[in-house]
């Protein structure tokens, strides 16, 4: 008897079993066949072996991942992308934050206007944008006739390591300071009024209320950010030229240019696999609940 | 702008006899408690209590025994590791008075500090932070838009209106000589009526002719206060002429220890009164309204109190033409 009542009060607000799953069949659907299948597919070819008349033949082997981590320019090319990717997300935080947190404090009118000049860039793509460092950049362009009429030498802007962060960072940045901002919205700024009128500094007051509050949005914003660079296109090919190499441009490479699918398996397998691990490593560090 | 955070646009705050306008909120050693309490999430209730002595580099065990004197103090033993999100909101205005209190400060400013809490809890409250205050000797700046608040809690009440003092004083000064009809009605709750004045002749806006106790010197626009429970009622009949109001009842609520009526004395127009005797009126009878001269306000149209020309015993004598 219990049971019947017990099924009778909760029927109106809940959704009957077979209903449930019809409503999330397609999405799953959907998910599974462009997402799921492929992705397991791929995988499976970075085991098959390459030759270079038939292609890509059917095999059991790890030989590609031995090659990727015993190879000095694949392992380069790795680290190369890591430490890019970290230093473009040191970039981002240290211009990012100071913007996101003026954004939160401020009661400008000129607000909404401040934050739909940081998303405006997104309406453009990034390629287009790193065409617009590339003509900022370029030899022959306003700020290297600055320079040159300055200082009187030439120092080359474009394909370089410098080139190649600034448009990262710059591609990244919209991204990061949304994420920050409302990670800082979520801080009680009458915390800092607490901590001051209990005798902290305003420099004080941040660093130990502030700062520690904001910190989870912090790291995730990083993450965020870490993760896009670690995927960076764009930059690399245009503004760091065809000497520098970062993962992404070396996958299209193997996939499109070398018809190696086995081993852009392996650097899609790698790029995924090094930044799911950092990710972990640092949410597992930073995120730790006290 | 005590604090600190807020500039001040004219005038001084002195403290001690020193000017403290310039100095920035963390060197006026005030103690804040926010209406939010405002208390560290990511500390627990001891380092949100230590937080103002650590600003103070005051050395460790220092710092752990005022801490533990603290908690006592408060009657929040035991609880030194919570997070303040672990408190009850009676506990977490009690880490926050705590917390404000540990900088021993000159002056401590409650904004507010009740209005977050339950009915029962607040007069609890209120009673620990009146004990605490007094056996401190803690000079203590409470805001409150609450008025028995105020009126239960305060040695000295000023009442503000748009940023200006409107009277400064004790209770009873504010409740039996109110300087004008906002703090007449703001403490303790006032009819106030509209009219003209005209001797002891009072009329109101659309409503019965008013018959004062006191005779005063002619004023247009004019507010009259009268206190609820300062009214007497009595019957309509065998009243005529003498000062007071007519006028019907139109509701009656028992409250227990008090009754309390809306009587009509215009088309739309009513007075409260209030009656701590048990004899029953009813809803419709014709009533009238009766009070003494020291229970009579009248503010003039910029709302400063208009003293009584005459003595009420010569009142009637006065009027004898009043009636429109």
């Amino acid at each position: 008897m219990a049971e019947i009542s017990d099924r009778v009060r909760r029927q109106p607000d809940s959704v009957p079993v077979g209903l449930a799953t019809l409503l999330l069949g397609p999405a799953t659907a959907v998910v599974a066949m462009a997402m799921v299948i492929p992705l397991i597919a791929f995988a499976r070819y970075g085991f098959n072996s390459y030759d270079r008349i038939e292609l890509m033949k059917q095999a059991w082997d790890i030989g590609n991942y031995v090659r990727f981590f015993s190879d000095p320019f694949f392992l380069g090319v790795l680290l190369r992308t890591i430490g890019m990717a970290f230093l473009a997300t040191v970039l981002c935080l240290a211009i990012g934050f100071p913007i996101a947190f003026q954004l939160v404090r401020t009661q400008s009118r000129f607000k909404s206007i401040a934050v739909f000049l940081i998303v405006l860039p997104l309406f453009i793509s990034g390629t287009i944008r790193c065409v617009g460092w590339m003509i900022v950049l370029a030899r022959g362009s306003l700020l290297d006739t600055v320079i040159v009429t300055v200082s009187g030498a030439r120092i080359d802007l474009m394909h370089t390591t410098l080139a190649v962060l600034f448009g990262i960072a710059s591609f990244n940045l919209p991204y990061l300071i949304l994420t920050l901002q409302s990670a800082i919205e979520g801080v009680d700024m009458e915390l800092q009024q607490a901590a001051e009128g209990l005798g902290a500094t305003p420099q004080r007051a941040f660093w130990r209320v502030i700062w520690p509050l904001a910190f989870p949005g912090v790291v995730v914003a990083a993450i965020l950010s870490f993760v896009l660079a670690m995927n960076a296109y764009a930059a690399p090919v245009l503004l760091g030229g065809p000497r520098f190499q970062m993962m992404a441009p070396l996958l299209y490479w193997e996939f499109g240019t070398q018809n190696n699918w086995p081993m852009a398996s392996v650097v899609a397998f790698v790029i995924m696999g090094t930044t799911l691990l950092l990710v972990g490593i640092a949410s597992a560090l930073l995120l730790r609940r006290r | 702008m005590l604090a600190g955070f807020v500039g001040v646009a004219s005038g001084n705050i002195i403290l001690d006899g020193e000017d403290i306008q310039h100095l920035p909120p963390y060197r006026r050693e005030m103690g804040l408690v926010f209406q939010s309490y405002a208390l560290f999430p990511h500390m627990t209730v001891a380092e949100n209590i230590a937080f103002g002595l650590q600003m103070r580099r005051q050395p460790r065990e220092a710092i752990a025994s005022r801490v533990a004197e603290l908690l006592d103090l408060v009657k929040l033993t035991g609880y030194e590791a919570r997070l303040p999100r672990q408190l009850s909101g009676g506990q977490q205005q009690r880490v926050a008075l705590a917390r404000a209190i540990a900088i021993d400060p000159k002056v401590l400013l409650l904004d507010e500090p009740l209005s977050n809490l339950d009915a029962s809890l607040r007069q609890q409250v209120a009673h620990e932070i009146r004990l605490l205050q007094k056996a401190r000797g803690l000079t203590t700046i409470m805001v409150t838009h609450d008025q028995l608040e105020a009126m239960s809690m305060a040695d000295r009440l000023v009442v503000m209106r748009n940023g200006r003092i409107e009277q400064a004083g004790t209770q009873r000064d504010l409740y039996e000589r109110p300087a004008s009809s906002f703090v007449a009605s703001f403490i303790g709750g006032s009819n106030i009526v509209e009219g003209d004045l005209d001797g002891a002749m009072f009329r109101a806006v659309e409503a019965e002719p008013v018959r004062l106790a006191s005779t005063y010197a002619p004023q247009p626009a004019c507010r009259l206060a009268l206190r609820p429970e300062r009214i007497v009622m009595a019957p309509s009949a065998g009243h005529a002429g003498g000062p007071g109001v007519t006028g019907t009842i139109e509701l009656a609520t028992y409250l227990g220890a008090t009754s309390e009526y809306l009587v009509r004395i215009g088309p739309d127009r009513r007075l409260v009164v209030r009656s701590s005797v048990g004899a029953d009126h009813r809803a419709g009878e014709r009533v009238f309204l009766r009070w003494s001269a020291q229970d009579e306000r009248v503010f003039d149209s910029q709302d400063r109190v208009v003293a009584p020309a005459v003595k009420a015993a010569s009142a009637q004598l006065a009027v004898s033409t009043g009636r429109s």
